[in-house]
Order: structure tokens, then C-alpha cells, then sequence
């Protein structure tokens, strides 16, 4: 009996699976199909390092902004403030002007060009997105302040950039 | 196989230990059918950030971009806290969608507000990113076209091309990017781009290229399309 329940629905099934191909039409159509890249960027950037903050005179340091932005999204990179200080690490309340605070201006490297908040019309880092990494061109060079007068000590700093899109 | 257990460990450090940021998407679109949408912040680098959001109302005025604080666009959260390898989504509205026909043009800024990094090595300068994006609501379910006219703007300076984009339409268009071919024949990019917004205009200056012998034009590539435009003398 179960045999021939067996029977039964491979037979409907077969007969189903003919008369579909026996009477299915030939149609064809287009599916519209949309959709948008959405841009994606992401950025980051070397530690600048002043290998040693010399008595002697000024000390320079080179710093790398890499965004890497999906291709044809435009990015433009500038500094969120003015003026850029190392701080001594365990200083009090440490200011700009003070034994615990080096000034280091940073500029658009190979130029003379001030890289800083009120210059951001010209001193900036721009690109268009490739797809992958890119070295934003030209790179920042501080220039870190004698550190005579600057009591002993580890000195270290943030600097915050802006990146417009 | 140890040593390709070794690459492979080193290859994981670097990508975890990669000290980037990332934003997605970099400009906002709101509209009566979108009217809420997620930006994602995602933090790879080995420190908290802290972020705070602030908004603002984006015009041109006689060329100039102008800025002014506004709480007409929502964005939460507002004050955030992003651990290391971990995504804040941002999700961003309108208090209030007016009936207005012209595109609404707005800036989020997300401000990296960490504290000074406890300080790495003597003399070394680390570096945060503040996020500024563009938002925009275009009222019109309807698809608007771009619209716009390109002139050459008067400059002082010879050594300097003007260019003068003006949007009559009612939404905001691109600047994409001005190519040229150089003296060896060469297709070069002159690197500048921008927006301008609905109903206003943008000059954009830029050193004059040194095009090839028969050829003075520039094609400035727009979202309204490619115009070729021939350059002054």
C-alpha cells in the first residue's frame, strides 16, 4: 500500500513538473535594478616625532596624513586649531609660554605655508578618493622650539585635524 | 607553517593595530522616504574616543560658505563614548521636515573631545580626527536634476584662473574635478573640487595650466556633466 502511495506522488510530481514545461510560456522581462555607492572614508596619520628636543636650536619632525576614501569622494584635511604645544608628562596645569610647554607651529612640508585653523583656506591637505591608500601630499613638518628654559621631563602631544568631506 | 602562523599573526597586529578612524557614510541624504539615517563611526585604533556631535546650517551667501548653529537637525547620540575595534552608529533626522521646495543644507561635525593621550614616547605627537559631514534634505520625492552654469570669474592675478559655478537649481551640485592635457600630451588633474549649494554660486581659483600647444581648454567634470571651457588668452 505504501508502495503505491510512493507510486502515486512520484507520478503526480513528474506529471506536475512535464505539464509546467508542456504549457510555460516563453517570457522575458528586465528587472530594474538601482542602488548608490555609499562613501566610505578612512584616515589616519604617523606620530610625529622630534627624535630629541634639543638646547641647540629648533627640532623638526614629519608627520604622513593617509585617508583612504572610496573612489571620487573628495576629502580635504585641515588643522582644527592654531597653535600646537608638546606638554611635560605629570606638569600641573601646564600653558602655553610656561617651563612645561614646547610650541611646535606646524607648515605644508617643502613651503612656507602655516598649516592652521585661520590659514585653512590655503594650508590644507586635499585629495579625491581612489579607492586605497593615499599619502596625502605635501606631508606636515613641525618645527618644535628650542627647549631651553623647559624643565627636564618626557614631553608629548596631540594635534586634532579636521577632515571635510 | 610556523613561520606562516607568525606572518599571519603579524598581519592581524597590524590591521587591529591600524590607529585609523573611519566614517560611512561621508555625506548624508534625507528625504520624506528617508527621513532617518545611521552614519557609522568605527574606532581602529588601541584608545577610547570620546565624541560630540554638532550641528550646523550650511549657505552660501555672495560666494561665501556660512555656518551657524542650529537644532533643527538630530543627531543621536550626542555625546558618545567609542571603545577600541568597536562602531558608534549615529543616527540622523530632521525635528522638523518644513514644506519647502529648495534643498536644506546642513553640516554634522563629530569632534574627537579624548582628553591629551596619556604621553607615548618623549617628543612624539599623535594625531585625532574630527569628522565634518554634509547633510542634506531634499524635500521633493520627485528626482531633481542638477543644474548649473560655468563662466570664467575676472582675477587680478594672471597667474590664476577663475571659475565662477553657479547653481540655479534646487539642489546643491558637485565640483568633481578640472582636468587638462599637459605639454607632453597628458591628461593632469587640477586637484580641486567643491559644492555648491541650491540657488548660490562658488568661484574656484586655481593656478592656469600649462596646457598642451593646440589645446586651451580645461573639462571641469560636475554632476550636471562634463564642460569643456577654453581658457582665457
Amino acid at each position: 500500500m505504501n508502495k503505491l502511495k510512493k507510486l502515486l506522488l512520484i507520478s503526480s510530481a513528474l506529471l506536475l513538473s512535464t505539464a509546467n514545461n508542456t504549457f510555460a510560456a516563453t517570457a522575458s522581462g528586465s528587472i530594474t535594478a538601482s542602488g548608490s555607492v555609499t562613501g566610505t572614508c578612512t584616515v589616519t596619520a604617523g606620530a610625529m616625532a622630534f627624535a630629541t628636543l634639543g638646547t641647540a636650536g629648533t627640532t623638526t619632525a614629519a608627520s604622513t596624513v593617509t585617508p583612504n576614501c572610496t573612489v571620487g569622494t573628495s576629502w580635504t584635511v585641515t588643522n582644527a586649531g592654531n597653535n600646537n604645544y608638546l606638554y611635560r608628562t605629570g606638569a600641573s596645569n601646564p600653558q602655553a609660554g610656561d617651563a612645561d610647554t614646547i610650541e611646535f607651529p606646524i607648515k605644508l612640508t617643502g613651503g612656507i605655508v602655516a598649516f592652521t585653523q585661520t590659514n585653512a583656506a590655503t594650508g590644507k591637505l586635499t585629495g579625491i578618493g581612489t579607492g586605497s591608500s593615499q599619502n596625502a601630499t605635501p606631508t606636515l613638518t613641525g618645527t618644535a622650539e628650542s627647549s631651553t628654559d623647559k624643565t627636564a621631563g618626557v614631553y608629548g602631544g596631540t594635534v586634532t585635524l579636521t577632515i571635510t568631506y | 607553517m610556523k613561520f606562516f602562523s607568525l606572518i599571519f599573526l603579524s598581519f592581524i597586529i597590524s590591521t587591529t593595530n591600524s590607529n585609523a578612524v573611519s566614517i560611512t557614510p561621508t555625506t548624508v541624504f534625507l528625504s520624506p522616504s528617508s527621513k532617518v539615517v545611521t552614519v557609522s563611526y568605527t574606532n581602529d585604533t588601541d584608545q577610547d574616543i570620546n565624541l560630540q556631535v554638532k550641528t550646523l546650517i550650511w549657505s552660501q551667501i555672495e560666494g561665501k560658505n556660512t555656518y551657524k548653529e542650529t537644532n533643527e537637525l538630530i543627531v543621536s547620540p550626542a555625546i558618545t563614548k567609542v571603545l577600541p575595534g568597536k562602531i558608534q552608529n549615529f543616527r540622523v533626522t530632521l525635528r522638523q521636515t518644513d514644506i519647502v521646495t529648495t534643498e536644506k543644507s546642513y553640516r554634522l561635525i563629530i569632534e574627537d573631545i579624548t582628553a591629551d593621550l596619556p604621553n607615548q614616547k618623549s617628543g612624539e605627537v599623535k594625531f585625532k580626527f574630527n569628522q565634518d559631514l554634509g547633510v542634506f534634505y531634499l524635500p521633493k520625492q520627485s528626482a531633481v536634476k542638477d543644474v548649473g552654469k560655468i563662466n570664467l570669474c575676472k582675477i587680478t592675478d594672471p597667474k590664476f584662473t577663475c571659475l565662477r559655478i553657479n547653481n540655479e537649481g534646487e539642489k546643491h551640485v558637485s565640483l568633481k574635478n578640472i582636468l587638462y592635457l599637459n605639454a607632453d600630451n597628458k591628461m593632469q588633474n587640477v586637484n580641486i573640487f567643491g559644492t555648491i549649494l541650491a540657488k548660490s554660486f562658488q568661484d574656484f581659483e586655481f593656478i592656469t595650466p600649462v596646457t598642451s600647444g593646440s589645446n586651451k581648454t580645461i573639462d571641469v567634470e560636475t554632476s550636471f556633466g562634463t564642460i569643456a571651457l577654453p581658457l582665457k588668452n
